[in-house]
């Protein structure tokens, strides 16, 4: 038989359409969404029950549905609001103003090699430290607690997030790229504009969510003295009043909160890395 | 330009070879780096070249031998440790680049589109938004991509992320074409695909071209000059006029000339490709 002889079925133009896929093969039903949702609904059910037959002490564990109805009525009374608004604007500026300055020493640091070495082991150091732990250090360094060490020490917690993280990220940017750069004329400034930041931008953006989250956790603990406003001091000072209803308020509230945040990351993302997710 | 190949019929040289212009030289060239423990690594050394204007020339070599380095000198992107590389500019080109690489790992931007990939090197050299985007579109025609104008790197396959890759260095119009292994990571039919509209799109140009290559048939198909490089440190072994007339196709591969000529290099090469495994064992 000749190399070029050819099956007689396999002739171009008159080949059969593939069968039509039997019932098995087609998508199969999801059921994974429906378990994930029941399960929280079923978890919840339960507690209500738990609560209703006096199985969990209910000064304790509150039910679901009084969490649910203190919350409504925390927010016909105007209770809730102000501390979320707190919670919610020391957040805002600690995040903007340090992932602003945080991204940009970071970047900075990656492209230039004085700069890291100057800076490298300081960063480091506050890096390793647990965020909440240098509070009394910025309320001696401002001369008294208040508002803005407070919101001063968030900033540091995602500002020694967000240097590292942009570091990183240039440093990580496949090499070649910087070559193709250079090999096609980048000058300094369009090389940062069209390899560098664009280059950095996913990972920057995974670092932002730490940021957001070590935002919330210093943010909380940093409420829990010296204030009588937001969620960090809603939580603190109901517990210690044995108001264990509105500690879960608070404690949802912050929940939602952070859920808030990275759907606005995620919104940010989608359109400011419109490559990734093609 | 001809479609059919008039193999052994007729030949193509216009230009009479006695005024050929030296285009790349590299003369003596030597490249190190500092290694392990205070050791002085030779990526290649007294290394003589010259590439004439027009002409197409690969450099085949052992892993390691040198070879994208020496690459990486040319382009500018590497200083040379001693010794002399350079590129001659023609004088009545203004404002236009003297090389372009095409990198085997592609290195087209993830976060560009496929036209704003090709239009990179125009953007960067300052040409209008308008006059790039017509000149990258005449491109992106020219290999085929015309659909995917807005699809980013991760939407193509490889062939077609070469596709750009090439197309950018075409586009930005330099004097001398850089290729670093360009089908290296190319699946064996996909290469061939890409080896025949590489040739076509050459014919049509005919600019100058260093081509890194591991593979011989490849060197012999696409090259006017084959060179062959020894085991590490790299230096030149031995030159191959490869003598088949252009325009070439995939066609020429079926000739048995081709298979000798393929042989004779090997031939040459295998040797240094056993220094190589024995030093690497």
């Amino acid at each position: 038989m000749s190399i070029s002889e050819k099956v007689p079925q396999a002739e171009a133009g008159s080949l059969p359409p593939p069968p039509a896929p039997p019932a098995s093969l087609r998508r199969p039903f999801r059921y994974e969404p429906f378990l994930s949702v029941g399960f929280v609904i079923f978890l919840l059910l339960l507690w209500e029950f738990a609560v209703s037959a006096k199985w969990l002490d209910s000064r304790f564990w509150p039910a679901p549905s009084t969490i649910f109805n203190e919350t409504l009525s925390m927010l016909g009374d105007n209770l809730l609001q102000p501390h979320i608004w707190a919670t919610f604007t020391r957040v805002l500026w600690a995040f903007s103003v340090g992932s602003i300055t945080g991204i940009g020493l970071g970047l900075a640091m990656g492209i230039f090699r004085p700069l890291r070495a100057m800076f490298d082991p300081i960063i480091s150091a506050l890096s390793v430290l647990p965020k909440i732990a240098i509070l009394p250090l910025v309320y001696l360094a401002f001369g008294g607690y208040g508002e803005v060490p407070r919101t001063v020490t968030v900033g540091i917690g995602v500002f020694a997030v967000m240097v590292i993280n942009a570091m990183g990220a240039v440093r990580t940017i496949d090499g070649v790229l910087i070559e193709a750069g250079k090999n096609f004329g980048a000058k300094w400034w369009q090389m940062f504009q069209h390899v560098l930041l664009p280059g950095a931008l996913p990972s920057i953006f995974s670092g932002l969510r730490i940021g957001a989250a070590t935002a919330l956790l210093v943010v909380i603990a940093a409420e829990f003295s010296y204030t009588n406003e937001g969620l960090g001091f809603l939580i603190w000072s109901s517990w210690s009043t044995l108001s264990t209803t509105r500690m879960f308020v608070g404690l949802i509230a912050i929940a939602l909160m952070g859920v808030l945040f990275t759907l606005l990351l995620n919104l940010a993302d989608r359109l400011l890395i419109p490559w990734k997710n093609k | 330009m001809k479609e059919k190949t008039n193999f052994g019929l007729e030949t193509t040289s216009s230009e009479p070879v006695t005024t050929r212009q030296t285009k790349i030289l590299a003369r003596n060239a030597v490249r190190q780096f500092p290694g392990h423990k205070k050791q002085i690594v030779t990526a290649f050394y007294n290394l003589n070249l010259e590439v004439y204007e027009g002409e197409f020339v690969c450099l085949v070599g052992p892993s390691g031998c040198g070879k994208s380095t020496f690459l990486r000198v040319v382009a500018g992107l590497l200083p040379a440790t001693s010794g002399e590389v350079k590129i001659f500019p023609d004088p009545a080109r203004k404002n236009k680049p003297l090389n372009n690489v095409v990198f085997q790992e592609y290195a087209i931007f993830p976060w560009k589109t496929t036209l704003e990939n090709i239009a990179f090197g125009l953007q960067m050299r300052g040409v209008s938004s308008k006059e790039r985007t017509e000149i990258a579109r005449h491109w992106l025609a020219k290999v085929g991509l015309g659909k995917f104008e807005h699809s980013y790197p991760n939407q193509l396959s490889g062939g077609m992320r070469q596709r750009v890759g090439i197309a950018r260095a075409f586009a930005n119009d330099p004097e001398v074409l850089l290729m670093d292994e360009p089908l290296g990571a190319l699946d064996a039919q996909t290469k061939l695909i890409m080896q025949e509209e590489l040739l076509k799109l050459w014919e049509e140009q005919r600019k100058t071209v260093l081509y890194i290559t591991h593979s011989l048939d490849e060197a012999v198909l696409l090259g006017d000059k084959v060179v062959l490089m020894t085991a590490h440190p790299g230096t030149i072994k031995q030159t191959f006029s490869i003598s088949f007339p252009r325009p070439r196709t995939l066609e020429l591969t079926s000739q048995p000339e081709f298979g000798q000529q393929v042989y004779t290099i090997w031939q040459a090469l295998q040797s240094e490709v056993r220094k190589t495994m024995e030093e690497q064992a």
